[in-house]
């Protein structure tokens, strides 16, 4: 019941969770660490207590929109950040948040969270590595960049990101719903209005999903009309290992580049691969795309674990 | 489920079924509007039409009224007791 009813309150939160943090309603969730689905105080007796055997090295994971810590849990048992730590000593912090607030402001909170980590966590922390899928991912950046701008100190402790089915360029479904809903809403039929009112309900975060606005000043290039992936304003940060995971329903190079994940287009599950070679921004060996992988099945997929555990075995 | 997710949940549905109503409320008058208003313009059905037209909004409006007076006051006594309750359940644990 604990999990199914997390489950669907994510998914409330995906869908108008600006609105339920703006109306200060009980069902908001609010960004916080949580262990066998119980949350955690960010204080040091709290921590002690939840992670008797913390590590000076944790694992961020940051779960996508509409899910919760679960959408890590893989069939067979156990999930990437307990193989992490099984592997690797990585102590796993798993995220839960309201994903239907805006990226910019998860990400704010995921910076400010980080930071006040710092002075509770029970030991000296030494490393930090991120794990995004999805939104997450995106979660991630934001939270880079604005820790990167505030000078904040977590941001040192981070030499890898990893992003499993991340939009970096955008999602064009949300971009095709902006479309419909400018549409519907033109329509002088009283009908159509409320059809495009009703699409216009969807949270901060679907929209910011469009064009991956990682801050809210980059919300002033959405143009309605196109469906193009948009050039990224925020670069992904040159002193962080980045490392890509991105999924390909269709194991044809075509359509995989087109239909990509059945969510996320090639292009932009890999910020930026094209047809034409060489148009990655990030070395090949740190992307790998999954022919046959549905975009859900990237979070809880062992042949991906095999990969990030195997670009943590080259980075040591 | 605790006492906050509950009345977050009755202040959702609440919140739903105002939107929603004076959303339809809009659309229903708009909808109706346009065959009323034709009907004004013919001079030998104008006058009746309007009285009509001014019936038909009233009562529109009315029945929505209606609607979410009713949610309101469920709302508020859902509210209500969520913290009689919560306030019983605290006062059974500090006895115990």
């Amino acid at each position: 019941m604990g999990k199914k009813l997390e489950l669907a309150l994510g998914i409330l939160n995906g869908t108008i969770g600006d609105y339920l943090a703006e109306t200060r309603n009980g069902l908001a969730t609010p960004m916080q660490l949580v262990v066998d689905g119980a949350p955690v105080a960010l204080d040091q007796a709290s921590l002690e207590r939840a992670f008797p055997h913390a590590s000076s090295r944790v694992v961020v994971l940051a779960h996508g929109l509409m899910c919760t810590e679960s959408v890590w849990d893989l069939p067979g048992g156990g999930d990437y950040g307990a193989f992490l730590e099984r592997d690797f000593g990585f102590t796993p912090l798993y995220l839960r948040y309201n994903s239907g607030l805006a990226i910019p402001d998860n990400g704010a909170e995921l910076a400010r969270l980080l930071e006040a980590l710092l002075g509770v966590w029970p030991v000296a922390l030494e490393e930090i590595l991120l794990l995004g899928f999805s939104m997450g991912g995106l979660v991630v950046r934001a939270a880079c960049h604005q820790a990167s701008v505030a000078g904040m100190r977590w941001l040192s402790l981070v030499r890898r990101a990893f992003y499993v089915g991340t939009p970096h360029l955008g999602a064009p479904y949300e971009r095709v719903g902006r479309v419909l809903a400018k549409l519907a809403s033109a329509v002088p039929d009283p009908f159509a209005r409320l059809a495009a009112q009703i699409g216009d309900l969807r949270s901060d975060g679907i929209k910011d999903l469009g064009d991956a606005d990682l801050r809210h000043e980059d919300r002033a290039r959405r143009r309605v009309g196109s469906l193009r992936d948009p050039e990224h304003p925020v670069p992904l940060l040159p002193a962080i290992q980045h490392y890509i995971v991105a999924g390909a329903l269709s194991t044809d190079p075509r359509l995989a580049m087109v239909f990509g994940d059945a969510l996320v287009p090639m292009g932009s599950g890999t910020n930026g691969l094209r047809a034409e070679p060489g148009t990655l921004a990030l070395p090949p060996r740190h992307v790998k795309i999954f022919a046959g992988t549905a975009h859900m099945t990237l979070a809880h997929d062992p042949h991906v674990y095999e990969q990030l555990r195997e670009w943590c075995e080259e980075e040591g | 489920m605790d006492a906050t997710r509950w009345r977050g949940l009755v202040a959702l549905v609440r919140d739903a079924v105002e939107h929603g109503s004076r959303a339809v409320e809009k659309v229903q008058l708009e909808a109706a509007g346009r065959p009323f208003g034709i009907l004004e313009q013919i001079p030998a059905v104008a006058e009746p039409t309007r009285v009509v037209h001014v019936i038909h909004d009233a009562t529109v409006s009315g029945v929505h009224g209606i609607v979410r007076a009713v949610a309101r006051a469920v709302g508020t006594t859902v509210d209500v007791a969520l913290r009689v309750a919560e306030h019983t359940s605290n006062e059974h644990d500090r006895e115990s």
